[in-house]
């Protein structure tokens, strides 16, 4: 494919600079910082975007390269579809992140915010719709937890 | 929430609420009892599903859901019995709240019904409709997923609490010399939490034929 060819924003050229893909560290910890302060009653939204934000975290090195990392990606994407077989409709387009630090992404961070995903979800087990998904997404998160201090 | 009429639909959702929320509690420590008692409390539960999935069952045709889905808990319970003492779904510890609310939802269909199976609710009549039970099945059979899972996690994680402690008193081998020494109660547990995994299979195909059903939904409300 000639690169050079795209304009800024067409589809291929998003996917280059986009934080999912693990070239933005600064735009991922901007973004991360933005989920976690998020006020607000817990919901399944939430507790989705911040799984989403964990995929998108373990693209990046060194946490890429680790074998935990495939693990703690299965469980989450687990998690994630769980919420999605239970109803949720998760947003098409995603905002622009905010600006980060300038740091590489590191277990620790992956870490914070799929904590805050596992303790988003345990809130919504009280109000969602269908509790019982709730609570299979959370024992999935917390695995994805042991995968992750497993490494 | 405190003004909505206390209806069959209301306390099933209430004992899946409950049930999920034991499901996620913080993880017990290995200390024997505690131990046991978890896991019992936990398959006093599925019993109390598996007996009122019969009741369900009971008048609506031939080869229905929610008396397969009886079988299947039956079958389990047999196998999984001779491992874990039985409690009173009162004693079940973080699953006594959703034993509680079940058998209250239990209560509220079956005083539908008379001594001769005649109807004296509204509700009666959905007991004899293969759909209307479908989708009152698909509900216990979402609840005993949970529970399959939440016996998954506790077996796994009674075994890891065994390995550490084997570990911590300096001898690798000492998570085999439980076993040989003779089944130790938290073993047994961790074995008996095993067996529900056999339910994972039927139930996925239960889960399908009930979906199906989903439409009469309303009829159990």
């Amino acid at each position: 494919m000639d690169r050079d060819s795209e304009t800024a924003d067409s589809p291929a050229a998003m996917r280059e600079t986009s934080p999912v893909h693990g070239v933005d560290s600064v735009a991922w910890h901007g973004a991360a910082s933005a989920l976690l302060g998020r006020g607000g009653q817990p919901s399944w939204m939430t507790a989705w975007l911040l799984l989403e934000h964990v995929r998108a975290g373990l693209l990046f090195e060194p946490v890429a390269s680790e074998l935990r990392a495939v693990w703690v990606h299965g469980e989450v994407v687990a998690a994630a579809a769980e919420l999605e077989f239970a109803g949720l409709l998760p947003p098409r387009r995603s905002v622009a992140p905010p600006v980060g630090k300038d740091a590489p992404v590191e277990w620790a961070d992956v870490r914070l915010v799929l904590e805050a995903a596992g303790e988003v979800l345990r809130c919504c087990v009280a109000t969602a719709a269908d509790p019982l998904a709730t609570a299979r997404a959370v024992m999935r998160v917390e695995d994805a937890l042991a995968a992750v201090d497993g490494g | 929430m405190a003004d909505e009429p206390i209806t069959y639909g209301w306390l099933a959702e209430a004992a899946c609420r409950q049930a999920a929320k034991a499901a996620i509690s913080r993880r017990v420590r290995v200390v024997g009892d505690e131990v046991v008692r978890d896991a019992a409390g936990l398959v006093a539960l599925l019993a109390l599903i598996g007996r009122h999935a019969r009741f369900l069952g009971q008048h609506a045709g031939r080869g229905n859901v929610a008396s397969e889905l009886h079988h299947r808990i039956e079958t389990v319970l047999t196998a999984l019995r001779p491992l874990l003492p039985e409690i009173a779904v009162s004693e079940a510890g973080v699953w006594a709240a959703a034993a509680g609310s079940l058998g209250a939802a239990h209560d509220v269909l079956a005083a539908q019904l008379g001594p001769g199976w005649e109807p004296r609710g509204p509700d009666a009549v959905a007991l004899r409709h293969p759909n209307a039970v479908a989708t009152a099945t698909g509900r216990l059979v979402g609840l005993v997923g949970d529970l399959i899972d939440a016996a998954d996690r506790r077996a796994g994680d009674l075994r890891d609490r065994l390995l550490e402690a084997a570990h911590a008193s300096g001898d690798p081998d000492g998570g085999h010399r439980l076993d040989s020494d003779g089944p130790s109660a938290v073993v047994r547990t961790a074995q008996a939490l095993d067996r529900l995994a056999w339910l994972r299979s039927p139930l996925l195909s239960l889960e399908m034929k009930c979906a199906a059903a989903d439409r009469c939904r309303s009829w159990m409300r």
